[in-house]
């Protein structure tokens, strides 16, 4: 315990020094910003900025990106309640009662609950990161190469389990990255690997080039040709302030979805959209006044919301203690903490406590900023929400374009952009999950530096994997995980209950 | 035969796993307890190869909807636009590059206005200079000489 009250003074220390205050600030409004503009959610907006944060300390780094994606994802609510639009589908349920409220006039309630059911949700969050992290990443200590291969492959597998779509598209998505993610020159070997005789490929694909043209080209390619004709008269926001009454409604409904939300933040895979859809319907059946659920509950607006942003806290569990990305915006933190020359682990807690403190702490204040800045600034938001996308994809292609050159001042950089901007294309189409494809692209070296280390201390007998506990288990786990979706009943209320998060 | 999910997945997939499996193979498998640089591309493309063999059969068993790509003009005029930028960007500078992006990326767009482009352009050019430049230091040339 006092190793926990040290590291959260030096994460005071860091998190507090005026810098750091300045980039979490920034991060948060920047990503407020471009959250609440139709059509670009979390991912995009952090693809979108990654390049910008090159340039700094890998602490200060880390602590705008965390305030990018939480503010990004606030936007993303301000979207679903006052234009029925979610920026992605972990804030698709708010829109059922959300809008509606909106509808009825009560947009500044719906907004407030939202805002303060985020933090209290955040600051319960950001706790249990406190709390868990540390045990978690010294049990991870004991972790030797035969358990991260078994761990990286189980993330994988269950990520892709839990995926729209199906195993098998969910798996060919993660092995595609993995792919994508061996070019280069392999460091054991010194072998030229997929590189085709190009030099720009001796180091591999920059992150940034990959995440940008899979997440924010092929989203441009597609939001063009829909032209969403978003019905948007002048939105009446109303009192933005709770009644006591109000409050007293819909604390129980925060306080349950942040419960909610910080258990299925750490599982991988659909974790954030289980969670708020989940905390949605365990709200529905609590409350007293279920028949007002669809119509403007508070709660169903508080629930949802609050289970989301818990689940933005506890999801950085895996990504900080093991290297472990649950999620897409995850795969994107750990790539920008490798892009600063951090190989993620558990030994990030011991080898740069400042970061991992202060990482912790920013969270925390991150949340407090946005409490504090959204509601006064929503007029500002809300004539952001009316901009045009004929207007806004210029800018988004324009940033990218120099975002990505930015990043290693070559022009072939643009055109592997390109490429992964079709690719990222024809996922779409094809109802595939880019998700998987970054997570594979992190994890793929990962497994194979892990597997090969394995293979070399067990002189090539793969029972090393079934010798280890902890590896043995990770596996069984994710093979009844995948045969228990082989049960029709089961995989049927799993695709339900994600293509009920993407309707509404 | 129709284009459907399946079978653009059946060719993707396809394609990517025996390029894997040839290039992997070329890399040197390597024996279990040094494994080559091919050994994880290999059984990565053999992974991919399955795949695409479990959904091409899908697409001959299965009649799901044919995939129609209405989105082809955007995505030429995207793809050229950026493509443009990255000719011009060493040789032109950064402000006929930017230009030239907001121009030929709007013509993705069916309609368009001039008096909406002059002032979008504008705003870009003041945008981009201001962060990239100024702000952040990069260092882009804003023009050609």
């Amino acid at each position: 315990m006092p190793d926990v009250l040290n590291g959260l003074l030096l994460g005071l220390q860091v998190a507090l020094s005026l810098n750091n205050l300045l980039y979490c600030l920034l991060g948060v409004t920047l990503g407020t910003a471009i959250g609440v503009l139709p059509g670009v959610g979390p991912v995009v907006t952090i693809s979108l900025l990654l390049p910008l944060t090159f340039g700094l300390p890998p602490e200060t780094a880390l602590i705008m990106l965390a305030g990018i994606y939480y503010g990004a994802a606030y936007g993303g609510s301000t979207t679903s309640i006052l234009v029925n639009l979610p920026g992605e589908s972990s804030s698709a349920i708010t829109c059922i009662d959300g809008y509606q409220m909106a509808k009825n006039g009560r947009a500044g309630a719906a907004l407030s609950v939202a805002a303060i059911g985020s933090f209290i949700a955040g600051t319960i969050g950001t706790l249990v990161v406190v709390v868990a992290a540390p045990t978690i990443a010294s049990f991870a200590m004991q972790f030797g190469p035969a358990e991260y291969a078994a761990l990286t492959i189980a993330a994988l597998v269950a990520t892709a389990a839990l995926a729209r779509g199906g195993i098998a598209k969910g798996l060919g998505m993660a092995l595609l990255g993995i792919l994508i993610g061996m070019i280069g020159i392999d460091v054991t070997t010194g072998v030229q690997r997929f590189t085709f005789g190009l030099t720009s490929l001796f180091d591999g694909v920059e992150f940034a080039v990959v995440a940008v043209g899979l997440f924010a080209l092929s989203e441009i390619v597609v939001s063009i040709a829909e032209r969403e004709q978003r019905e948007l008269q002048s939105v009446n926001i109303g009192r933005p302030m709770l009644s006591p009454q109000e409050f007293r409604t819909a604390l129980p409904a925060i306080l349950r979805g942040t419960g909610v939300g910080s258990l299925f933040g750490i599982l991988p895979g659909a974790g954030q959209t289980i969670a708020s859809l989940s905390a949605y319907v365990l709200e529905r059946s609590f409350s007293k006044n279920r028949d007002n659920f669809g119509k403007g509950a508070l709660e169903g607006v508080a629930a949802p919301e609050s289970a989301n942003n818990a689940a933005s806290q506890t999801a950085f569990i895996p990504t900080l203690t093991l290297g472990i990305p649950g999620s897409a915006t995850m795969a994107l933190m750990v790539g920008a903490l490798m892009l600063q020359g951090i190989n993620p682990g558990p030994q990030v807690l011991s080898s740069h406590p400042d970061l991992f403190w202060g990482l912790i702490v920013s969270m925390w204040i991150g949340n407090l900023f946005l409490l504090v800045l959204n509601l006064p600034l929503i007029g500002i938001w809300v004539r952001m929400i009316t901009i045009p996308y004929r207007r806004l994809y210029p800018a988004i292609l324009c940033f990218s374009c120099i975002g990505i050159y930015s990043v290693s001042y070559s022009t072939a950089d643009l055109v592997f952009a390109c490429f992964f901007g079709l690719l990222g294309y024809l996922f779409v189409k094809c109802g595939a999950s880019p998700a998987l494809f970054i997570l594979g692209l992190v994890l793929g070296p990962m497994f194979e530096e892990n597997f090969r280390r394995a293979m070399l201390i067990s002189k090539g007998n793969l029972k090393i994997f079934l010798e280890s506990p902890i590896a043995v288990s990770l596996l069984v786990l994710t093979a009844l995980l995948v045969l228990s979706l082989l049960i029709p009943s089961i995989r049927r209320k799993k695709e339900v209950a994600l293509e009920a998060g993407d309707e509404n | 035969m129709r284009l459907t999910e399946e079978v653009i997945l059946f060719i993707m997939f396809g394609l990517f796993g025996a390029v894997a499996i040839v290039l992997g193979f070329s890399y040197g498998i390597g024996s279990p307890a040094r494994a080559g640089a091919g050994l994880v591309p290999f059984v990565v493309g053999v992974a991919l190869s399955c795949l695409s063999a479990n959904f091409g059969f899908r697409a001959i068993r299965e009649t799901s909807n044919a995939i129609s790509f209405p989105e082809l003009r955007p995505l030429l005029y995207v793809v050229g636009s950026i493509l443009l930028f990255a000719i011009l960007i060493e040789r032109a500078g950064l402000i006929i590059s930017v230009v030239s992006l907001v121009i030929f990326s709007r013509l993705a767009d069916r309609n368009h206005s001039s008096l909406d482009l002059i002032v979008t352009t504008l705003v870009l050019i003041a945008l981009s200079v201001g962060i990239f430049v100024h702000i952040l230091g990069l260092n882009i040339a804003l023009w050609w000489f």
